[in-house]
């Protein structure tokens, strides 16, 4: 049977007409729905309480949406930095100075690149914050083994431009299924208190990971994060780090000061399961070789601005927090206090690291939080390894199963 | 430009669309010319470096189908070698010349040549198209010999890049026919559904199941079984989704302009046997090897070795088609060894009086031919052979077998087995090993279960070839999915072209478009 033979042109053109319609229609709805439910805080035209105050995590444009976030609070402080800043240091920590807004513009998985990107959108904008806190990641700088040689002495040129396709993204977070997915997804987690958001001021608080540990516990957390740094540090180079990364960093420290911004240069507290690894992988010596190149490069900067206020903290090493107990699986009071896992640090760390960051510059030397520069390099170093022997008497498992992954990682490879 | 890109949906089909039905108002020629016009900008739009090869080679294959007249025997076969010989050497320059390089200097021992040659987009199926209108102008079965409409039997937009693979005896006459150049909203209405349902195909299911295929492919490490047999399907639907989507797209659009093109996919995954599924799969490549390659070869006329051999010969050069690399000769072998199983595995069940008919070997059928697809694929997709020995290993269990630790703590009634079968648990994956499997569930469903786009809009000639027994073929499901210009359809159309463009935010290329 061919039931095609019954109809008319007429009907065929209904049929246009009204697909056409639906199409229409349909557009202009979704479109609606993003901008009133604004899941990426960017319109603002409906606030009403328990509707859409609450904002789902940023999985795609976060350096567009925190920027645009960013520049329309004119913050008197940001934070710069990877994951490990955006959900360990929180602009709302008490040690911060009251006046003015504070903005955490750290995003997960970027680099230096992203970070100068930043701040050279803050200055064309005409954003100069007092303060710029940038957490710095030792392992940004290192390339991976099997990276292709660079000429030290022909560095690829820094450019700073602008995110790509500007207007694009702008129109993507407006009328895509992401968008309306993100839009529902705003009215679901209203109300969840495992859900990932993203705090008004940028601060990333890892609800997500409450679930996590309810369900999986801290031991596995801490366990599959380690295998997964094992294996990434067995793939990075040993000897050398990135000269285009050391060439960006100067690069950001320049522009900082020229925002006449006071610098606080963080180096993450990493916990003593990662600088396990790191030595085991055999990046300490790079590590260590690292920290002297900050400190060139902080000393190079103030050379350049005389003016400018910089200062370098190393959070990093074996000392109490750093050393915090990783629990065993079946172990009572299996929760930790400062860690979530070995790489990122909690809130209540984050607002240590923050007190001690913003403490007066003629403020005593404190082994957390150890001022950095030419003349205290070797103190640092000698710090670390006096932590690390204590450290290791306190909890030796820590140390031999960091051994044990990264055998198991070199095996796997 | 992608079919699957806002600049080629708002922009370019509009414009080609009104200035050829505004133009074939007066004259037929101009809106041909300017429809192949359209076809070049569109070549054009990836890189216009390559425009002068496609013109020069449309041109050199028209001089020389005009010289192979009938009644000059001898000249005209020396023309008709000495331009498929041309053809042929285009194609191997560009698609072999570094794979033929690297495995010699690799047998010579010596350090890999690398050429780095780029492949001029769609050059695959502009050679074979025209090869085959030169084989036909030479056995006398070409009517129509306008060089308008050759230049744009070539260029048609709609199939320049990935296919279908055309055959001007059923292009030609339309292009000559007054009745396309004249807008007709069934035509318009018809392509319209029948490229939205594509559209979906692509940016709503192969797209969104692609992330979970590549990982295993570009990293296989030493996957456990569920692991690798996740990549494997993952790419087999992706493949599908991907493909079909791509020619329901080229049918649907070449429908709005009111020019019908062959059927390109017909369910092949359903397919009881492996002869079945290539009569299914790429349908005009399978004609084209068929009519151009194994028959010329000698088909099954000399006996049944040599018909073996003509189906290896064949199969294998198929795969040498896709790709230059030894994984797809590896692919094209194997289905040349299933091919022949095939066949002789017709004898024995009809010297057996093997219930092959029966609903339940059927099923048994299908799943072995699905599962000796997937496992070809491997080689398909795989970057090397060794990644692809790896894989294939891995679907076998040889690395075991393996769940997420948050999925097995959910599954404590079933930890007696897991022991017994050795099920290992690893730490993370939870959620990815949710959405694949949830992912390829789907995706079997709308292949195993769903009618497919030619039998939804079957009641509306939806392409050339079409078999009106495949409104049979559509059983009951088929049956209540029958598309009619009604409100119904409109909404459901309608709903499904939105979710396909707000899909369109990452355009991504068609995978044959490699090829």
């Amino acid at each position: 049977m061919n039931t095609s033979v019954s109809d008319t042109p007429s009907d065929f053109g209904r049929f246009l007409v009204r697909f056409a319609m639906v199409l229409a229609c349909g557009i202009v709805a979704t479109m609606l729905l993003v901008i009133l439910i604004d899941p990426y805080g960017l319109y603002g035209l409906l606030k009403p309480a328990r509707f859409n105050t609450v904002k789902p995590g940023l999985t795609r444009y976060q350096e567009e949406i925190k920027q645009v976030q960013a520049e329309r609070a004119h913050p008197a402080l940001v934070i710069l930095g990877n994951s490990r800043a955006e959900i360990g240091l929180d602009p709302k920590a008490a040690a911060l100075p009251a006046e003015g807004r504070h903005y955490n513009l750290a995003i997960a998985g970027t680099g230096t690149s992203t970070t100068l990107r930043q701040l050279a959108h803050l200055q064309a904008a005409g954003v100069t914050p007092k303060t710029i806190i940038i957490g710095v990641e030792f392992l940004d700088f290192v390339p991976a083994a099997t990276a292709p040689l660079v000429a030290a002495a022909a560095p690829a040129p820094v450019s700073v431009p602008a995110p790509a396709g500007f207007a694009f993204w702008k129109f993507d977070t407006l009328f895509s299924l992401a968008s309306v997915k993100d839009a529902l997804l705003t009215l679901r987690i209203q109300h969840d208190d495992e859900a990932a958001t993203i705090d008004p001021d940028g601060f990333n608080p890892l609800k997500e990971y409450r679930g996590f540990v309810r369900t999986d516990g801290y031991p596995k957390i801490f366990a599959q994060r380690a295998q997964e740094n094992a294996r990434a540090f067995h793939r990075k180079s040993t000897t050398r780090l990135n000269p285009d990364d050391l060439q960006r960093l100067q690069a950001i420290l320049q522009t900082a000061a020229s925002m006449r911004s006071e610098i606080k240069l963080v180096i993450y507290p990493y916990h003593a399961q990662i600088l396990a690894l790191f030595d085991d992988a055999g990046l300490w010596p790079l590590f260590e070789d690292w920290k002297r190149h900050m400190v060139a490069a902080v000393a190079a900067a103030r050379r350049a601005h005389p003016d400018a206020r910089i200062s370098l903290f190393d959070f990093s090493g074996f000392g109490q927090y750093n050393c915090e107990h990783i629990p065993e699986a079946g172990e009572p009071g299996t929760a930790t206090k400062w860690y979530w896992e070995g790489g990122h640090f909690k809130k209540p760390l984050g607002d240590i690291v923050l007190t001690r960051v913003m403490s007066a510059a003629d403020a005593p030397q404190a082994p957390f939080g150890f001022r950095l520069d030419a003349s205290t390099m070797q103190a640092d170093i000698d710090r670390i390894a006096a932590e690390r022997q204590a450290c290791v008497a306190a909890n030796p498992v820590t140390f031999a199963s960091a051994r044990k992954l990264t055998e198991q990682a070199s095996h796997a490879e | 430009m992608l079919f699957n890109s806002y600049v080629f949906l708002l922009a370019f089909l509009p414009v080609t669309a009104i200035g050829f039905f505004l133009i074939g108002r007066r004259s037929q020629l101009f809106a041909a010319a300017w429809l192949a016009a359209a076809s070049l900008f569109f070549y054009g739009w990836w890189d216009v470096r390559y425009l002068p090869l496609l013109l020069g080679s449309i041109t050199f294959n028209y001089v020389c189908a005009m010289q192979l007249r009938p009644g000059r025997h001898v000249r005209a076969r020396l023309i008709l070698t000495a331009a498929i010989g041309a053809n042929l050497a285009l194609l191997i320059y560009y698609k072999y010349a570094g794979f033929f390089a690297a495995s010699f200097s690799e047998l010579a021992g010596g350090s890999p040549i690398l050429l780095h040659i780029i492949l001029p987009i769609g050059i695959s199926f502009f050679t074979f198209t025209q090869i085959a209108f030169l084989v036909d102008t030479f056995q006398g079965k070409v009517q129509e010999s306008r060089f308008i409409y050759y230049l744009l039997f070539v260029t048609y937009f709609p199939h320049l890049i990935a296919g279908p693979v055309l055959h001007h005896k059923e292009m030609m006459p339309q292009f000559a026919d007054r009745r396309t150049y004249r807008w007709s909203t069934r035509s318009v209405a018809v392509g319209t559904t029948i490229f939205f349902i594509g559209l979906a195909k692509k940016v709503l299911i192969a797209d969104n199941i692609a992330p979970y295929a590549a990982p295993l492919f570009d990293h296989p490490g030493a996957p456990s079984l569920l692991l690798a047999w996740s990549g494997v399907l993952a790419y087999t639907f992706q493949l599908y989704f991907d493909f079909s989507g791509y020619s329901d797209m080229a049918i649907g659009l070449s429908r709005i302009f009111g020019v019908r093109l062959p059927l390109n996919f017909d369910s092949p995954y359903k397919s009881e046997n492996i002869a079945q599924f290539w009569r299914k799969w790429h349908m005009t490549l399978s004609r084209f090897l068929r009519d151009y390659l194994y028959i010329p070869l000698g088909g099954n006329r000399h006996g049944s070795g040599r018909r073996y051999a003509n189906l290896m010969t064949t199969m294998v050069l198929g795969g040498l088609w896709h790709g230059a690399g030894w994984n797809f000769v590896m692919w094209g072998f194997l289905h040349g060894v299933y091919l022949s199983i095939h066949q002789l595995w017709v004898a024995v069940a009809q010297a057996l009086r093997f219930p092959v008919h029966a609903t339940a070997w059927k099923w048994i059928a299908t799943l072995i031919t699905f599962m000796a697809v997937c496992a070809a694929w491997v080689f398909f997709r795989a970057p090397d052979m060794p990644t692809a020995l790896t894989i294939l290993h891995g679907m076998h269990g040889g690395f075991g077998i393996a769940l997420p630790d948050s999925i097995m703590q959910r599954m404590h009634a079933l930890q007696p087995l897991f022991d017994r079968l050795g099920v290992q648990s690893y730490l993370g994956g939870g959620s990815a090993f949710i959405e694949v499997w949830g992912w390829i569930v789907f995706a079997a469903a709308v292949s195993f279960l769903c009618p497919n786009t030619q039998q939804i809009v079957r009641h509306y000639e939806p392409a050339l070839d079409f078999d009106p027994v495949l409104d049979r073929a559509a059983g009951s499901r088929g049956r209540a999915l029958a598309w009619a210009p009604t409100g119904f359809w409109a909404v459901a159309i309608g709903i499904l072209a939105l979710a396909s463009l707000l899909a369109l935010n990452r355009p991504a290329d068609f995978l044959y478009f490699q090829f």
